[in-house]
């Protein structure tokens, strides 16, 4: 890579970004990455090298260096969980289609796969769910949905542009008011 | 139904992922930095939160991507920090105070320089008292045999970050140690599977129905303690013609534990596989064998057969 470049400086300027925060790029890789995905971390660390090194080699101006950083250790890491996410989703497919010969995805012994009563079950309930979110005031639905998709008040607030106080009071209400419809429909659930 | 408000969060990202919904209308990677980062407008933001509403893998990957965030910004305040004072020393005395300092040099401005010359040593000498003062009450402090009782802020706000960073120091630590420890046990695995295997079991499984077996009994497969692998040798009635073959590994209550795809028939019409001991505890199992013709699958054979 470096014999082939036609500017040295730009060699240069690569070499000296990795020497000087090539620890940080790994570390913030390393921290944030999801355990549980099987992810090579070195994979992800090259390939945000490698973008690097086609942008200074493309001579694209990098006004921000952290801002850059920022921008390519999370599309590398984004990238490499897209993929390995898109390839066991096939896999999981083509084993629900039937288990044909392609994939071969050996399924963990461990993990009981649930009933089809089960699945209809929650299937059910969470169209219960998004019946009744849809039926709350937008504030309260944009609010309450995030958190159901896991999102904390802060995430929620910086999203919408809200205070922290406000995204947290229309989750507690929006809450509120889901319990009381599903109540109606016969699911209860404990608001913490 | 009574539900934890945690079970019913779990239950909504099951059921709003990606698998259940297909992946072509999510969000592309750099309109989640975009929002994760606040450079999004707020039309942008409304679409992005619309999206996250009904999409758990996005909605966990903008939580992700918003976890990277403080990293960038240690970044750069550790950019920013030499870069900016370099300029400064650059570009400023040259462009603001060297031609104030010339025009107060000439003639004309010479009662000024002088005035000014006069401020600055009088707030030089100002301040050299005042440090001297400072020094004078350091030394009173430290030679005091009294105890220290009251920490200042900042003793204690430096004494907070060194205790923060010693924490994370120890985190980090700990992090790696676990890696370790897990990669030592990966290896071991590896190197265990790699060794070669005596006296591996090698067992012929007839088909359920077979008139050679009686129906419905299991094999018996004794495998040695110590043993990774078994081998099966799969026969079946007829010659079936199929394109390829799959087998399919269940337990004893019909729960499907393995794929193999890609069998392939022997000259003597029969099948070989090799299992792996630790992924199958001492039980019952059923194997059933598929067979692919013109896209559908056909049950060739199906055979039952416990582990000891």
């Amino acid at each position: 890579m470096a014999r082939n470049s036609p500017i040295p400086d730009v060699e240069a300027r690569f070499n000296e970004i990795v020497e000087q925060y090539g620890a940080f790029l790994r570390q913030v890789i390393v921290r944030h990455c999801p355990k549980d995905l099987g992810l090579q971390y070195s994979d992800i660390e090259q390939n945000a090298r490698m973008r690097l090194w086609h942008a200074l080699r493309s001579e694209r101006e990098i006004a921000n260096l952290a801002s850059y950083l920022y921008r390519i250790a999370a599309t590398a890491t984004l990238d490499a969980i897209r993929q390995v996410k898109s390839k066991r989703e096939e896999q999981l497919a083509l084993a629900e289609e039937g288990g044909e010969d392609e994939g071969g995805m050996p399924l963990p012994p461990a993990d009981p796969a649930p009933s089809p009563e089960r699945l209809a079950a929650r299937r059910q309930l969470v169209r219960k769910v998004q019946a009744a979110l849809a039926r709350l005031p937008e504030n309260r639905r944009s609010a309450v949905g995030l958190y159901l998709e896991g999102l904390t008040s802060q995430e929620i607030a910086d999203l919408l542009g809200w205070s922290e106080p406000k995204a947290r009071n229309h989750v507690y209400r929006g809450l509120r008011e889901l319990r009381g419809q599903l109540r109606a429909e016969g699911v209860d659930y404990e608001i913490e | 139904m009574k539900l934890s408000s945690e079970e019913l969060r779990c239950l909504y990202q099951q059921e709003t992922g990606r698998p259940a919904r297909g992946r072509a209308e999510c969000l592309a990677a750099d309109m989640l930095l975009r929002a994760a980062a606040g450079e999004s407008s707020q039309a942008e933001r409304d679409q992005v939160a619309r999206h996250l509403l009904g999409c758990a893998d996005c909605a966990r990957e903008y939580r992700l991507v918003r976890e990277f965030k403080p990293w960038a910004d240690r970044v750069a305040a550790a950019a920013g920090g030499p870069e900016l004072s370099a300029e400064k020393e650059l570009a400023a005395p040259q462009s603001r105070w060297w031609p104030r300092l010339g025009s107060m040099l000439s003639p004309r401005g010479a009662p000024y320089a002088l005035a000014a010359a006069l401020l600055i040593v009088s707030l030089a000498l100002g301040g050299w008292v005042i440090s001297l003062r400072r020094e004078n009450n350091l030394l009173k402090m430290t030679s005091d045999p009294a105890p220290v009782t009251e920490e200042t802020s900042s003793e204690r706000a430096r004494r907070e970050e060194s205790d923060r960073r010693a924490q994370q120091v120890a985190e980090a630590t700990r992090r790696a140690e676990q890696d370790q420890a897990q990669i030592a046990e990966l290896r071991r695995t590896i190197d265990e599977l790699s060794r070669p295997q005596p006296n591996a079991p090698i067992t012929d499984l007839e088909p359920r129905d077979s008139t050679r077996a009686g129906s419905g009994v299991a094999t018996a497969i004794d495998v040695e303690p110590g043993a990774d692998f078994f081998t099966l040798i799969l026969h079946v009635d007829g010659e079936p013609s199929h394109a390829s073959f799959t087998l399919e590994v269940g337990d004893g209550r019909g729960r499907r534990l393995w794929l193999v795809p890609g069998l392939r028939k022997s000259q003597l019409n029969t099948f070989t596989v090799a299992l792996p001991r630790r992924q199958l505890p001492a039980g019952q199992y059923r194997l059933k064998l598929y067979g692919l013709r013109a896209g559908r699958r056909e049950r060739v054979a199906e055979y039952q057969m416990r582990v000891n």
